[in-house]
C-alpha cells in the first residue's frame, strides 16, 4: 500500500541530445491503477523503469509512500515488476521462480510454499509449479510473471506491456484478468501499455505521454471528452477522432459550408488565423448538406459502419472517418454530406492547446 | 469399389513415381562431394590409424614389418609397449601424464574462470574504458601465443618464477579468445531483463550473476574449459621454452625429448622409437575422452564460435 510520486523526474539517455523522461510530474495515489500510455519511444518504459530504479533519475525526485527512494537500489525499494518477455529464469521451476524474491528475503521454506500456492491458486498456476517456464504456453508464462510480482506483496506493482506477446483473444481475456486481480489485491499499480485500447478498459488513471513530455493525466472518460492538446485527441479512440485545420471566421470557423460558432473570447484567445476542429467518428450525422465526404472504403462491423473517405476543404483534401448506422451504410464511391454535433466538438488553438468548449 | 479405387491407386503411383525421382536427382547430384568427403576421412584417420597400428608393433617390427606401415605386424606387442612405457626411466612418462593433467586443468580451469568474469562483464556492465579494452582484447586474439612465449619467459625469469610449474600455468589462464566467446555469448543468451528481475527480485550483483547469469552461460563454459584446456595439453612451445628440468615437462615436450635421445641412438637398449608411438597414443587417449565426453557442449559452442 503506497503512493507513487515523481517530482520533476527526469532521465537522459548518453549520447542523445532530447530528453528520455523531461521533468515528469505525476502523483499515483494509494491502491491506484495508473496506465502510462504513449507511441513507442515517448518515455513510458523510461518512466517505469526509474521507478524500478533500472534507469537513473538525473533530475527531480521520485518518492514511494512519501520517502525519497531516488538514489536507493531496486532490491531496496519493495516493488515487484513484470517484464515485456516475463524474464522468467529458464532454469528454475515455476515455484522455484515465483518464490526466489522470498528465498533471497530469507523466509522460511514452509512460508514461501505457503505464499507460492497461494498466489498459484489465484492464477490458475496450480498444476504447473514444478514444470519449468519452457514446458509452458504464452499464457501461462505470463501468468507465472505476474505470480512472481505477486507472491512478494510488494508496496507497487510495476507492469510493462505485460499483454503484448499474447495473441489478440488471450490478451483481452487478461487484460480483465489483471484488473480485477489488481482491484482485489488493491495494490498501487503503474501500467506501461501502447495500446490505447487496454489504457482505456484497465485503469482507473491514465497518463499520455509524447516525447518525454507528459501531455495530460486523467481518468478514461476524461481523457476521451476532452483532451488537452490536439496529440491526446489524435492518440486516444479507435478509430481515431478526426481533426481538421480550419479558417477562423467571423464568429466561428468555416467546416465544410457551415460555421461553426464559437464563443467571442476563445476566438480572441488564439494567436493564429486558424484552429484545429476534432470531431469523433461517432459525432458526426449524415445529412443533405454540409462537408462532402467521398466513401473509398467501408467497414461494417455489424451494429456499426465505418466509413473511410476523403472530404474537400479550402482546397486541401483530408482523410476522414464516420461511423454509420450498420443497417445502412454508404457505398464506396459514392459522396455523402457529414454533419458534426455542435456539443461534441473539439477545438484547439493553433499551438495545438485546447480551447474551451 | 474397383472403380472407385483404381484412381486412387494411380495416383499413389504417379505421387510414389514423383517422389522416387526427388530422392534419387539429389543423391546422384552428391557423388562428388561424398567422394570428397571420403577423402577428407582418409587424411584425417590415416595418421590415427598409423599410431594405433605402430603401437602394437614390436621394437624390431616398427621399422621392418612385412605388412607395410599401415597393417599390423607378425608380433602383438603392445602390452609389451605400454608396460615399457611406464616403467622407463623410473616410469617418467607418467610424471609427465601427471604434469601434462596438472598444466591442462590448472590453465583450463584458471582460463575458463577468468573468462567468464571478464566477459560477462564486457557484456553486462557499463564500464569506463569498456570499448577501448575489448578493443585491445580483440587485438589480442589475432596474436598468436607463439609470438608471446618469448616476452612471457623474459617476464618470467624477471620474477624468478622459469622452471616451476607456474610458468606453463599462469600464462595458460589468459584466453583473450575464451573472453571474447564469453562475451558474445552472454550478450544474446543471457538477457538483461532477466538481470534486472533479478535484481528486482532483491538479488544483489553476486547472486544475480551466481544463481541467474551463471546456469544460463553453462553451454559457453563448457566450450572455453574444453578449447583452454585442450589448448594447454597440446601446447609445446611454452613448457619448452620455460622448463629445463625434465621432471617438470608435460608429455608433448617429454615425448620431443625421446625423440633427440632416440636420433643420438642413446636409449640405454630400450627403443625409444616405439616408446615415442605408444606415448603418443597414451597421450590423446585423456582428449578423446574429453570430447565424447562433453560432445554435445562442444557442439553447441561451436556454432557460438561461428557467430563472429
Amino acid at each position: 500500500m503506497a503512493t507513487v510520486t515523481y517530482e520533476r523526474a527526469t532521465c537522459a539517455y548518453a549520447g542523445s541530445d532530447r530528453l528520455a523522461v523531461d521533468s515528469l510530474d505525476l502523483t499515483v495515489a494509494d491502491g491506484e491503477f495508473l496506465i502510462l500510455v504513449g507511441p513507442s519511444g515517448c518515455g513510458k518504459s523510461t518512466s517505469l523503469r526509474m521507478l524500478a530504479g533500472l534507469e537513473q533519475v538525473d533530475e527531480g525526485r521520485i518518492l514511494i509512500d512519501g520517502k525519497d527512494v531516488t538514489d536507493v537500489e531496486p532490491k531496496d525499494r519493495d516493488i515487484a515488476m513484470v517484464f515485456q518477455n516475463y524474464a522468467l529464469y529458464p532454469h528454475m521451476t515455476v515455484a522455484e521462480n515465483m518464490g526466489f524474491a522470498l528465498k533471497i528475503a530469507g523466509m522460511d521454506k514452509g512460508e514461501r510454499r505457503a505464499r507460492v500456492e497461494e498466489a498459484a491458486r489465484l492464477l490458475d498456476l496450480e498444476p504447473y509449479l514444478d514444470r519449468k517456464p519452457k514446458a509452458l504456453s504464452g499464457g501461462q508464462r505470463q501468468r507465472v510473471a505476474m505470480g512472481r510480482a505477486i507472491v512478494r506483496k510488494p508496496k507497487v506493482f510495476l507492469m510493462d506491456e505485460p499483454l503484448s506477446n499474447l495473441d489478440a483473444k488471450l490478451r483481452v481475456q487478461t487484460r480483465t484478468q489483471i484488473a480485477s486481480l489488481q482491484r482485489r489485491l488493491g495494490i498501487t499499480t503503474v501500467y506501461v501499455t501502447h495500446d490505447q485500447v487496454e489504457a482505456m478498459t484497465m485503469g482507473d488513471r491514465v497518463a499520455v505521454l509524447k516525447d518525454g513530455e507528459l501531455m495530460q493525466v486523467g481518468a478514461p472518460r476524461e481523457l476521451y471528452d476532452r483532451p488537452a492538446n490536439v496529440f491526446v485527441a489524435g492518440f486516444i479512440g479507435s478509430p481515431a477522432m478526426n481533426l481538421f485545420e480550419v479558417p477562423v471566421t467571423d464568429g466561428g470557423v468555416r467546416f465544410g459550408d457551415r460555421v461553426h460558432p464559437v464563443a467571442r473570447e476563445v476566438l480572441a484567445a488564439n494567436a493564429g488565423d486558424t484552429m484545429t476542429l476534432g470531431v469523433r467518428p461517432e459525432d458526426f450525422d449524415i445529412s443533405d448538406s454540409g462537408a462532402a465526404v467521398e466513401v473509398d472504403v467501408v467497414e461494417e462491423l455489424g451494429a456499426d459502419a465505418y466509413v473511410y473517405g476523403r472530404l474537400t476543404q479550402g482546397g486541401t483534401e483530408s482523410l476522414v472517418t464516420v461511423r454509420v448506422d450498420g443497417r445502412q451504410p454508404p457505398r464506396r464511391g459514392e459522396r455523402v454530406h457529414v454533419v458534426p454535433r455542435a456539443d461534441h466538438v473539439h477545438l484547439f488553438g493553433s499551438d495545438g492547446v485546447r480551447l474551451a468548449d | 469399389m474397383s472403380v472407385l479405387s483404381s484412381p486412387v491407386r494411380a495416383d499413389d503411383a504417379v505421387h510414389g513415381l514423383r517422389e522416387g525421382r526427388r530422392a534419387r536427382r539429389p543423391r546422384r547430384r552428391r557423388t562428388g562431394s561424398h567422394l570428397f568427403l571420403a577423402f577428407l576421412v582418409l587424411y584425417f584417420v590415416l595418421p590415427l590409424w598409423f599410431l594405433v597400428v605402430a603401437s602394437t608393433k614390436s621394437p624390431g617390427g616398427l621399422f621392418n614389418s612385412p605388412n607395410g606401415a599401415l597393417w599390423f605386424g607378425e608380433e602383438f606387442a603392445l602390452f609389451d609397449n605400454l608396460s615399457t612405457l611406464f616403467t622407463y626411466n623410473d616410469g617418467i612418462y607418467l610424471r609427465w601424464l601427471g604434469n601434462s593433467l596438472l598444466y591442462a586443468f590448472g590453465g583450463g580451469i584458471g582460463a575458463t574462470v577468468l573468462a567468464v568474469l571478464a566477459g560477462y562483464a564486457f557484456a553486462k556492465f557499463d564500464f569506463p574504458g569498456r570499448r577501448i579494452s575489448f578493443a585491445l582484447l580483440l587485438g589480442a586474439v589475432m596474436v598468436p601465443m607463439t609470438a608471446l612465449v618469448i616476452p612471457t619467459f623474459v617476464m618470467l625469469s624477471e620474477v624468478e618464477l622459469t622452471n616451476t610449474a607456474w610458468a606453463v600455468i599462469l600464462p595458460s589462464m589468459l584466453s583473450p579468445f575464451g573472453v571474447y566467446l564469453m562475451r558474445v555469448y552472454t550478450a544474446d543468451g543471457v538477457p538483461d531483463e532477466l538481470l534486472d528481475a533479478a535484481r528486482m527480485d532483491g538479488a544483489g550483483e553476486f547472486r544475480t550473476f551466481f544463481q541467474v547469469a551463471l546456469p544460463l552461460m553453462r553451454p559457453a563454459i563448457v566450450t572455453v574449459l574444453l578449447l583452454s584446456v585442450v589448448g594447454t595439453w597440446n601446447n609445446y612451445f611454452l613448457p619448452l621454452a620455460v622448463l629445463s628440468d625434465s621432471e617438470l615437462f608435460p608429455i608433448t615436450v617429454g615425448i620431443n625429448l625421446w625423440q633427440g635421445l632416440a636420433g643420438a641412438n642413446n636409449g640405454g637398449g630400450v627403443s625409444l622409437y616405439t616408446l615415442i608411438v605408444v606415448g603418443s597414443l597414451v597421450s590423446i587417449i585423456p582428449l578423446i575422452a574429453a570430447f565424447l565426453g562433453l560432445q554435445r557442449y562442444w557442439q553447441g559452442g561451436l556454432s557460438i564460435g561461428s557467430l563472429k
